[in-house]
């Protein structure tokens, strides 16, 4: 039986970390103690009070008056004093004006949420040995666990959950499956808790294990094969489309094979009978780089030699533009290994042509190229078009490719959206046009030094972080989705000197999605970075200011 | 020379109006931080604006943007610099360094947003483009003109040929319708000849028969000229006497012969003297059988005559046409290949035109000048950014100079073969050679075959009468002479004129298709449709606009 209580220092029973950098200046929730008058209001921890009852934090210019200030705001260590001193009573109302993130969304949803202040109390039992709670358990007692209940509670579990539910997951040195498997101990006293002891104490420790392990497990989220496409090793991805290209290949020949003639000799364009080949197919042996001949800006493929005779394919022909453009998607969704050499199949056309190579006139055939093998494994069937392209073989079951730069207005989550995609599809020159070329780097004594103009492109340490992110993405991360954007924030206002460029600062937060127990659920690891801060200059597009990996 | 210091010259300026507000420290590394600056910046502009304005044939694009990048950074790295070492800079000191930072920047940007190299490459590719069009087009004409003329030549050839042939097979006819006219009249003659020799051998029997000279010649004259009135005389003789005399007096005609001694003279015994006389003539002008080989002999000329003609016409002479109808395709592909290198050429020219390259230029000078007055740089920077423009337009301004110079040289080069609206006449004529065409032709139409073969047609008509009157003739000489005389021979010449007119009846019909045939090939119209060029030359000028 409870011995009775002793009322001692009134308090909101909040923790909360400064924040006064913050714009509007703040406290952080950090704990909402099990006895609060705010338990089982709105208030969650990660809130931002900005006001009590309507009135904000305003920091004196004076140090002494400051530091007061500071150590009696709520959940500061002197909070008490400044209830004290305001003649306030146990169970007086306490309206926090709040700041949360508009998670899902972007900036902040501001809100009233009132509880009442409390006393730290002393329970105690007939033995008058101190409680945790109403009820129990004593403080000091075991109940066969390792340690004290008030050694675990204060010392252990309430440490844990606040570092992982107060921002845990933005501090970079989380890892969620290990915190998962650690708070995983705290079970059985949750659950001896809630059987000995049940009451107000024993819920709210179930009710903050309970979000601690939610939020540990990660969001699930449903990724469909589409969306992972992008994980397909390049060597599978190669060996899938060099086969359905082959087949395709050896499939075309054999269609045409009622028309195709052999391609040498090739018939001469002046003496032979032209009439005899025109609108046969030939199909032409490797044509590798050196078999391109510009003319004065125009380029042909050719094929042939001196006593064999000729073909010439206009390289800037619609189908040939179709066959390189094939190519050039061809390296980036499938490998950028490819080797340039071209057999081609085409349809002897009427007229032939002159080509100057070696600054010699040659005579030769023209054909129409109807299908190609590049590098003996992809193959493109010209006579088929899709909404203006040719399709190689197999591309239809690979990953689509869309990153791209995205508009000059977009916004920032845009932008961080478009850095995944990139990484995702291996498109390093995306990725690295998306950080800003910009730096400011903070002074000792307030000041900035301004770098503009940096170069990425040769950057050895862009060049680590892109592998990471690769790594990454092709590793522990399945996906990663923008679920904050905050409000941007100026961080020079372009009047600091003359010309001096006005930059804007939002923060961007991403959930990295990995795959656990065969689910996929967000996380974070000492190896992701979920926090992303990004700038403009002068309104221009928003730029990746963190340089960072995914 | 560009000296780059007006932006050097306002940085120190501003240093000087701020550095009795700065720690000491601080103005001495601004001091010399600057100095270092300056320096930097030259070297970075000098060599950018070298590399922009580049004169050579390297393309420049990544070296002027690599120039960029490194300037920048060394340009950023300088004024960074301008502070290292300030643990705690003051924020004069910071905002000096952080202003001169964001004006290089955007003095880097503005450059760096004009693209510099690539617009200057494409002025180069345009220039190269140039001087390598030259050589392809001088490549192109000079292969299409050699094929072409080989083609002629070829072609050429084989007009000439034919035209040879025709020539040959006139003369060659004439001569063989000469010999087998000729012929025929020889023939004739000999036909004809047949009572003169009769009598001619009647006067060596009459000789022989020791009658009186006068009267020997007399008869024999009398046989070659009519036969028949020498045995009318001597029908009209009679019997001189009705005995043996020792002396006749023959009254033929007007002439009175006394033949001394006649002995057993009678008309009787000269009519066997003159029957063996015309037998023996008969024998002499081959009419048995020899006449009758001679006759087809003739005749196998006129075939000759005709076929050879006829044979050189279809033959060699169609052969030689189809040689030039098999030339035809190459020549034309020489033609569409030179119409479809006239529209390239003609699309290049419009490509390359020196006001698109003039626009480049203009448009670089344009953001030059745009950036150089750009509000966002400070008066020094815009004043180092003009020196800067003006180096690279000298540079590129020579490159113009001489593109717009190899471009009116291609022209001019090129107007007549493949860049002018109309091709060049000399430049078709080498082409086609229509000239020479026409001149075979008209050479050939001057041979009037058709009027040659009509007239070889009309040739074997005209033999026809010619034997069928000399056999009617002889028939005619000998009429009248007593049948035991003349039978046999009758019956010879009658046969003969029968298998001879049916020989030259097979002959003239044979020859007679031939000839059709032969003339269908060489009629005008047809020589001029063999030789026309109009469609190799409407082709050719299809290319024209």
């Amino acid at each position: 039986m409870d011995g009775g209580t002793m009322e001692t220092e009134l308090s909101t029973r909040l923790q909360t970390i400064q924040r006064f950098d913050e714009v509007p200046p703040c406290v952080r929730v950090s704990w909402i103690g099990w006895d609060s008058g705010f338990r089982g209001t709105d208030l969650r921890i990660g809130d931002r009070i900005v006001a009590v009852d309507g009135t904000p934090f305003a920091l004196p210019s004076n140090p002494s008056d400051r530091g007061k200030r500071v150590s009696q705001a709520v959940g500061q260590y002197d909070e008490a004093r400044f209830w004290a001193d305001a003649g306030a009573h146990t169970g007086q109302t306490v309206r926090l004006t709040v700041r949360r993130r508009n998670r899902g969304g972007t900036g902040w949803q501001q809100q009233e949420i009132a509880g009442t202040l409390q006393p730290k109390a002393d329970y105690r039992d007939a033995d008058n040995e101190p409680l945790m709670c109403p009820g129990g358990p004593r403080q000091m007692g075991r109940d066969d666990f390792d340690d004290s209940w008030s050694s675990w509670y204060d010392s252990t579990f309430v440490p844990k959950m606040i570092s992982i539910l107060d921002e845990g997951w933005r501090s970079g040195h989380l890892v969620s499956q290990f915190e998962l498997k650690e708070i995983g101990a705290f079970q059985p006293r949750v659950d001896f808790l809630s059987q000995h002891y049940p009451g107000t104490f024993a819920a709210s420790v179930a009710a903050d294990y309970a979000a601690a392990v939610a939020l540990v497990r990660g969001t699930r989220y449903d990724l469909p094969a589409e969306a992972l496409k992008y994980r397909q090793a390049s060597d599978e991805r190669v060996q899938q489309v060099a086969g359905v290209g082959q087949q395709a290949w050896a499939a075309m020949r054999q269609a045409l094979a009622a028309e195709t003639i052999d391609a040498f000799p090739a018939i001469d364009p002046i003496r032979g009978n032209r009439d005899a080949v025109i609108g046969k197919i030939v199909v032409l042996p490797p044509i590798t780089n050196q078999a391109w001949v510009p003319e004065a800006g125009h380029n042909y493929l050719t094929s042939g030699g001196d006593g064999q005779g000729w073909y010439f394919a206009d390289a800037e022909s619609d189908a040939a533009l179709r066959m390189l453009r094939a190519t050039a998607r061809y390296g980036d969704i499938v490998s950028p290994n490819l080797s340039e050499s071209y057999e081609l199949v085409g349809r002897i056309q009427q007229d032939p042509r002159l080509l100057v190579m070696d600054r010699k006139a040659i005579w030769g055939m023209q054909i129409d190229i109807v299908g190609a093998l590049v590098g003996g494994q992809m193959f493109v069937d010209l006579s088929q078009r899709d909404a203006g392209e040719s399709r190689f073989a197999g591309e239809s079951d690979l990953m689509a490719r869309t990153a791209r730069l995205p508009s000059p207005d977009a916004p920032p989550a845009a932008v961080v959206a478009a850095m995944v995609q990139a990484i995702k599809e291996d498109d390093r020159s995306t990725w690295l046009a998306l950080f800003a070329n910009w730096q400011i780097t903070p002074v000792d004594g307030g000041g900035f030094l301004l770098q503009t103009g940096i170069d990425r492109t040769d950057d050895a340490e862009m060049n680590e972080l892109w592998d990471a992110s690769r790594r990454s993405i092709l590793g522990r991360v399945f996906d990663a989705r923008v679920v904050w954007t905050d409000d941007p924030v100026a961080r020079t206002t372009g009047k600091e000197f003359p010309g001096a460029p006005a930059i804007e600062e939002a923060e961007v937060e991403l959930e990295l999605i990995g795959q656990f127990e065969g689910e996929f659920r967000g996380f974070v690891d000492v190896t992701v970075h979920p926090v992303w801060r990004l700038q403009r200059s002068d309104g221009g597009p928003w730029r990746i200011a963190s340089v960072q990996d995914l | 020379m560009a000296s780059y210091n007006r932006h050097a010259a306002e940085l120190r300026a501003r240093f000087v109006a701020i550095r009795d507000t700065l720690p000491i420290t601080e103005v001495a590394a601004l001091d010399s931080g600057l100095n270092a600056l300056d320096s930097v910046r030259y070297n970075a502009l000098n060599e950018l604006a070298f590399a922009a304005g580049d004169e050579g044939d390297d393309r420049m694009k990544a070296k002027v943007e690599g120039l960029i990048t490194s300037g920048r950074q060394n340009v950023s790295n300088a004024i960074a610099n301008l502070l290292r070492g300030i643990s705690a800079p003051s924020l004069a000191g910071l905002a000096f360094v952080n202003q001169a930072n964001v004006e290089s920047g955007r003095f880097f940007d503005g450059l760096s947003a004009l693209n510099l190299g690539a617009a200057r490459d494409a002025l180069q590719v345009t220039a190269e483009n140039i001087e390598w069009e030259t050589k392809i087009l001088d490549s192109k004409w000079s292969e299409l003109s050699s094929q072409d003329k080989d083609l002629l030549d070829q072609e050429l050839d084989a007009w000439k040929k034919a035209n040879d042939i025709l020539k040959d097979a006139v003369a060659k006819g004439t001569s063989l319708k000469a010999d087998a006219l000729k012929r025929v009249v020889d023939i004739n003659q000999r036909l004809r000849d047949i009572p003169k020799t009769a009598g001619e051998i009647a006067k060596s029997v009459f000789d022989s028969l020791g009658l009186p000279d006068g009267l020997s010649t007399f008869l024999s004259s009398e046989m070659g000229k009519a036969g028949k009135k020498v045995i009318d005389d001597m029908e009209a003789m009679g019997s001189p006497a009705g005995d043996t005399a020792k002396e006749l007096i023959f009254h033929v005609g007007d002439s009175t012969f006394r033949i001394m001694d006649a002995g057993a003279w009678t008309g009787d015994a000269l009519k066997m003297a003159v029957k063996g006389a015309i037998q023996a003539a008969a024998r002499r002008a081959g009419l048995d059988p020899q006449i009758a080989g001679d006759c087809f002999t003739a005749l196998g000329y006129i075939s000759d005559w005709i076929k050879n003609a006829a044979v050189t016409l279809m033959g060699p002479y169609t052969e030689q046409v189809r040689a030039i109808r098999n030339l035809l395709p190459g020549q034309g592909a020489i033609v569409v290949v030179f119409s479809n290198t006239r529209k390239e050429a003609f699309d290049f020219m419009q490509r390359n035109d020196p006001a698109v390259a003039q626009k480049q230029f203009d448009d670089i000078k344009d953001g030059l000048s745009k950036w150089a007055s750009s509000s966002s740089l400070p008066p020094g920077l815009q004043g180092d950014a003009n020196e800067f423009a003006g180096v690279v337009l000298s540079g590129l301004s020579n490159r113009m100079s001489k593109l717009n110079a190899d471009y009116q040289q291609l022209f001019d080069n090129f107007k007549p073969i493949f860049l002018g609206t109309k091709i060049d006449p000399d430049v078709e004529e080498k082409l086609m050679q229509a000239r020479s065409w026409n001149d075979l032709q008209s050479g050939i139409i001057g041979l009037r075959l058709p009027d040659v073969l009509a007239d070889w047609s009309n040739g074997v008509q005209t033999v026809r009468p010619m034997l069928a009157d000399t056999l009617t003739q002889l028939q005619n000489n000998l009429a009248g002479l007593p049948l035991d005389i003349v039978s046999d021979l009758m019956d010879q010449v009658t046969k003969l004129q029968s298998d001879v007119m049916s020989k030259l009846d097979s002959i003239a019909s044979d020859t007679g298709r031939q000839l059709d045939d032969a003339k269908k090939l060489v009629t005008d119209d047809q020589v001029k449709q063999d030789f026309n060029r109009q469609p190799m030359l409407a082709a050719l000028r299809g290319s024209e606009r």
